[in-house]
């Protein structure tokens, strides 16, 4: 009798508890996501639609006025100038995604299974560090690197190499996207490593597979989420970044990015400005669901196999 | 031509042998003073509570630790420090460890895939193996999706393609149900019979290791306490743990007072015991013994019998049924406890009243002489 009384007690308890829950995590969300919210549809979307609006906008004597004209997207997709840029600028991201990815795998790798938890966390630190300095201050070091006189040709010089030009092409701007994203993908392929279970590679060595084959047939198909929005993500930051194509990459020929600057400020063409960086938006959103499909798609492919 | 001569000389020796194995993690010994023989085809099941270094065992024959001493070889070859990838000695784990971004076949095809075999040859492998073991339509399913039982089907799947000499098996059916644990075990002592080849078998359970083994290791802190059949393990245990960890035994701790061809006879603080078991050589008269009788073979009377040796006076103190059977547990004098096991129905002809005193009868045959250490 006590104990059916203690347990409706109980159970009154709970029920009034969770009600109590739901209304004050209602509450919970609403005061701490609520200022995110409104902080992202403020200073995201709405400029976000704004700009797409003002695709069809004029300007006439350097003067911005609304209107409805496709005269600015048939002057950009029509320009050739416009399309080589579009290129560039995705060649270059995804040299330096795909560069990243390969070079920052063996020091994952490395710090995420070969080392005591200890110098794991030294290296996180270590990764994180280039961070503390601004990245435009990292570009510029690189010139005094790179550049013609600079202290990497001076030692090929030495060697009787050289000089290479190494600044304003297309390896000065892959070199300043690597120093940027670098960090990044380093962390996030870290962080997919050491979550894989040890006991499956152990399973692998015990399956005939030495540590070289072990990497890739239980390693990289464990980590390949991380391994995959990392260097979407390497991709995206590469692809939208001003300071390594004008300070490493001499500007020209542009990149999309150096061609809204030169857009706005030669003749305050603010609509063109637009229609790339919408193009821009456009690129990298269908690549980012694209990695997202190959990401959460792959699960749910397998769920659905059940 | 040399190496073909020393492999005649081994013909005869085992298949896989310890001699003095050591493994220390740190300061600790994990296993120590290992020395053991497993022949072709056997089954052989090592047991011990978790922490005796069996698990360390089966590592160092897989080749993921290696002893810090000793040898192990495999016909006759030194495998110490031998790579576990060049082992071919596969091994089922406890959570089965299954690759959850394969599929059950491609699990399967794994440890193939560093053969020389064709893609179509391992597939159809791969698919046998699935047929033989009674999920042959699982081959597309994520493992991730599986059942306790089919996962562990997928995983002996896994090793057993490969066709290996030696099975390793670290506590595979810890982790299923108990009506899955009795199905999977039979099925593992039949395969273990069909393919003739050696399976290794660590368990806590003895009621795994006695069913599906020919031959059973007792391990405690690293060292060894018994290797035998499992009826001789069961019934002639020849330490106290091994008494305590294998199946009910009750032990009482006694001297020697007189020992001839005709028994031995041990004075304990219950009374005077008669053992007929043949004892240990060390033993001589005036040593210290524990007297070990198996729970299932000592008899309850409430009748007072005529000899007064091998019979103790006890109170009913507990009973506890596990199906069939029933274990009575006593108290003698001293504190001493005693454990009778019945069938159920042999209950059935006892009263059990708590307040009346019981006699406990131990026969000579079933009773066994051990050294106390």
């Amino acid at each position: 009798m006590a104990k059916t009384k203690l347990d409706r007690a109980g159970g009154g308890a709970l029920e009034t508890g969770r009600a109590s829950g739901s209304a004050s995590r209602r509450a919970f969300i609403g005061v701490f996501g609520g200022p995110l919210v409104f902080w992202q549809g403020l200073f995201f979307v709405a400029p976000l639609i704004f700009m797409f609006v003002m695709t069809f906008w004029a300007v006439r004597n350097y003067q911005l006025s609304a209107d409805f004209t496709l005269a600015n997207w048939q002057a950009i997709l029509a320009a050739d100038y416009a399309w080589d840029a579009y290129l560039r600028s995705a060649l270059g991201a995804g040299l330096a995604a795909g560069i990243a990815t390969v070079v920052a795998f063996p020091c994952a790798y490395y710090l995420g299974l070969k080392t005591t938890p200890r110098v794991r966390i030294l290296g996180a630190c270590l990764i994180m560090a280039p961070f503390f300095t601004s990245f435009l201050v990292r570009t510029y070091t690189w010139r005094t690197m790179l550049g013609d006189e600079g202290v990497l040709n001076a030692m090929l010089g030495w060697l009787g190499l050289g000089p290479f030009q190494m600044i304003n092409n297309l390896f000065g701007s892959v070199v300043g996207y690597l120093t940027l994203v670098m960090p990044l993908v380093l962390l996030l392929q870290l962080f997919s490593i050491s979550g894989i279970d040890r006991r499956l590679i152990e399973a692998a060595h015990n399956l005939g597979c030495n540590p070289f084959q072990t990497v890739f047939r239980v390693i990289i198909p464990g980590a390949r989420n991380g391994i995959v929005l990392a260097a979407t993500f390497a991709f995206v930051l590469s692809f939208g970044d001003l300071i390594s194509p004008q300070v490493l990459g001499g500007s020209n020929p542009p990149t999309l990015s150096i061609l809204i600057v030169d857009q706005v400020r030669g003749g305050l063409q603010w609509p063109r400005a637009s229609v790339i960086a919408v193009m821009m938006v456009v690129t990298l959103g269908v690549l980012v669901s694209l990695a997202m499909a190959f990401v959460y798609g792959g699960s749910t492919k397998r769920a659905k196999r059940a | 031509m040399t190496a073909d001569a020393s492999a005649t000389d081994d013909e005869n020796a085992a298949l896989l042998r310890f001699t003095n194995v050591q493994k220390k993690f740190g300061d600790s010994f994990a296993v120590r003073d290992f020395n053991l023989e497993i022949g072709r085809g056997d089954f052989v099941a090592i047991m011990g509570p978790s922490g005796c270094g069996k698990t360390t065992t089966l590592r160092m024959l897989a080749g993921l630790e290696h002893p810090t001493a000793g040898e192990i070889r495999r016909n006759g070859e030194m495998i110490n420090g031998l790579s576990p990838w060049l082992r071919r000695m596969p091994l089922v784990w406890q959570n089965y460890a299954l690759f959850p971004f394969l599929t059950v076949l491609e699990n399967v095809e794994f440890g193939l895939r560093n053969d020389k075999v064709s893609k179509i040859d391992r597939r159809r492998r791969a698919s046998e193996w699935l047929d033989r073991l009674g999920i042959g339509d699982l081959g597309h399913r994520s493992p991730t999706t599986l059942s306790g039982g089919q996962a562990q089907r997928v995983a002996l799947a896994r090793a057993l393609v490969l066709e290996p000499e030696v099975l390793l098996l670290d506590e595979p059916l810890s982790a299923l149900d108990a009506n899955m644990v009795v199905r999977m075990q039979t099925e593992i002592a039949q395969l273990q019979k069909a393919l003739g080849i050696t399976f290794v078998y660590v368990t806590h359970n003895q009621s795994e290791a006695f069913a599906m083994a020919n031959r059973v290791v007792i391990m405690n802190q690293g060292k060894i306490e018994q290797v035998g059949e499992p009826l001789e393990v069961y019934r002639l245990p020849k330490t106290r743990f091994v008494a305590e960890f294998v199946g009910t035994n009750n032990i009482i701790d006694g001297t020697i007072v007189s020992h001839s061809p005709s028994g031995v006879v041990v004075e304990t603080k219950l009374g005077q015991f008669v053992s007929t078991n043949p004892i240990d050589g060390t033993l001589g008269e005036a040593s210290r013994v524990h007297i070990i009788a198996s729970a299932d073979l000592v008899s309850v009377s409430q009748d007072r019998p005529k000899d007064s040796k091998n019979v103790v006076t006890a109170r009913l103190i507990g009973e506890s049924f596990a199906g069939t059977i029933v274990i009575l547990v006593f108290e003698a004098a001293g504190g001493q406890e005693l454990k009778v096991q019945l069938q159920q129905r042999a209950l059935q002809d006892l009263s059990l009243d708590p307040n009346q005193e019981f006699h406990l009868v131990f026969e000579p045959m079933d009773t066994l002489v051990i050294p106390s250490v």
